[in-house]
């Protein structure tokens, strides 16, 4: 089986089950928008599929693999940016670092593609959110992952930083990537989405074409959190 | 002129016992911290990091350690290294290498501290990311202790001062032996008990002056550290 797979994946925390039954399979193609309201699961749902966090029933493979055996092989972009205390290039060279790839032209593109080359220098502290986002996402990417998990990557940013992430990730795409975003934002779900994942209170409610799920969903929840009374 | 006078005269002149006494305490006090440190900065990291048995017992001993007075430390050294005692056959009472290991002994848990305390805010933040790469515990060490290095260094700063302005260990186990085992402080309370005051004042000025450079350098690594913080 190629792309994702979720086989009744629960996930609780002290005895609060977060994440209920949940099973779906999604090939690698595309982008994958995780839309739902706040505490929905969202966030707990991309760990588990990237495999940082461990279910506590069922399974996460993808290509038939354990999900926290192929990590490497995927690139995970926090909701708030994780910044290393180095400056911007060295934030771009770490992953490269740990996998002993030291690549200049990689980071030089990236520093290119996340519009941060005249801050390479300075220290990754002192960016501002947007460019924290922009360099926490060049950073997933400089590895050269096939799939990219992104959580909220432009919450907080102004229309021209969202615009240069969704051109950042409308290239990985391009180039053959899958990508799973989750978002607040309708109108870039609408605009970037092939499929639409909706969860709330931890159920998988809807997993369909993203055309569908906005020309009208098919749960009452759904119906709601698109008109905004959820 | 006065003894200040004279005790000036003493370091300007760099005089050949004053430049011996500085030297040796220089030698030793580095030595021990280089030794400490080697072993305090990665297990402070590690104790920082990860949950492992005893986890807790190494932090309660090296604490305890920390709160021991220095003679006490000497005192247990002296009783390890002297002619009856289990490390006796070593021959190493009253020789530098004693008082570098005791000296490595009261710095050791200072270090250590410090270290963990640095590593566990860091770690904090840095946890889901390092997961999220399968960062392996070698390199995870690695990391941490590196973007930390400016609050480990001051922890082995404060740990090299310590260790040059302590007495009551190293007079035990290295007996203050004229042109052998002698370092600043003991000299300082061995010339002062005997009233030759100048070589006691020209010691002090030095190790005071030693004190204050520590401490700028400890100032401005903390300045400089800072612009790498995360703030937001
Ligand atoms: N470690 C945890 N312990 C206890 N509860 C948790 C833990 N992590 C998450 N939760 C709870 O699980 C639920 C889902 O959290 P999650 O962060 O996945 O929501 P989300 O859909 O990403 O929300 P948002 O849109 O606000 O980011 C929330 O109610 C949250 O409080
Ligand atoms: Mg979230």
């Amino acid at each position: 089986m190629s792309g994702l797979k979720l086989t009744n994946l629960s996930y609780s925390v002290d005895g609060t089950e977060l994440l209920h039954d949940i099973s779906f399979t999604q090939a690698s193609v595309g982008i994958s928008a995780i839309l739902g309201p706040n505490g929905a699961g969202k966030s707990l749902l991309l760990s588990l599929i990237h495999g940082v966090i461990k279910p506590n029933m069922g399974r996460v493979t993808w290509d038939g693999i354990l999900a926290d055996k192929t990590k490497l092989s995927r690139g995970f972009v926090f909701q708030t940016p994780i910044v290393l205390r180095r400056s911007v290039r060295a934030n771009l060279a770490y992953p490269l670092k740990i996998n002993g790839q030291h690549s200049e032209t990689a980071i030089k593109a990236m520093l290119e593609l996340s519009h941060l080359t005249p801050l390479a220098k300075q220290p990754a502290a002192s960016l501002s959110g947007g460019e924290a986002q922009r360099m926490a996402i060049a950073r997933a990417l400089i590895t050269k992952p096939e799939v990219l998990l992104l959580d909220e990557p432009c919450s907080n940013l102004d229309p021209a930083s969202t615009k240069l992430i969704e051109a950042m990730i409308g290239q990985f795409v391009a180039k053959g990537g899958s990508v799973f975003i989750s978002t607040h934002d309708l109108a870039q779900a609408k605009r970037l989405a092939d499929t639409v994942l909706f969860i709330n209170a931890g159920q998988l409610l809807e997993h369909t074409a993203a055309r569908d799920f906005f020309d009208g969903p098919e749960t009452p929840q759904a119906q709601a959190y698109l008109n905004g009374d959820l | 002129m006065t003894i200040l006078g004279q005790a000036a005269e003493l370091v300007v002149s760099a005089d050949a016992e004053l430049i011996g006494i500085v030297g040796l305490s220089l030698r030793v006090s580095l030595t021990a911290t280089l030794i400490a440190s080697l072993l305090a900065i990665p297990l402070g990291a590690a104790l920082a990091i990860w949950q492992f048995p005893f986890r807790q017992i190494l932090i309660v001993i090296s604490t305890s350690l920390m709160a021991l007075p220095p003679v006490v430390v000497g005192l247990i050294i002296y009783l390890l290294l002297s002619r009856v005692g289990p490390l006796g056959h070593y021959g190493i009472l009253f020789t530098p290498t004693a008082m570098i290991i005791a000296q490595s002994v009261l710095i050791f848990p200072i270090v250590l501290a410090l270290t963990r305390e640095a590593i566990l805010p860091l770690n904090r933040d840095y946890k889901n990311l390092l997961d999220a790469w399968d960062v392996s515990p070698v390199q995870r060490l690695k990391t941490l202790i590196w973007d930390a290095r400016f609050a480990v260094v001051t922890g082995l700063l404060a740990g090299f001062g310590r260790a040059l302005a302590e007495v009551g260990a190293v007079i035990i186990v290295g007996g203050n032996i004229a042109g052998f085992t002698r370092v600043m402080t003991t000299t300082i309370a061995l010339e002062t008990s005997k009233g030759n005051l100048q070589l006691a004042l020209a010691l002090g000025i030095i190790l005071l002056s030693i004190a204050v450079l520590i401490n700028a350098v400890i100032h401005w690594i903390g300045s400089f550290g800072s612009k790498y913080q995360v703030t937001r």
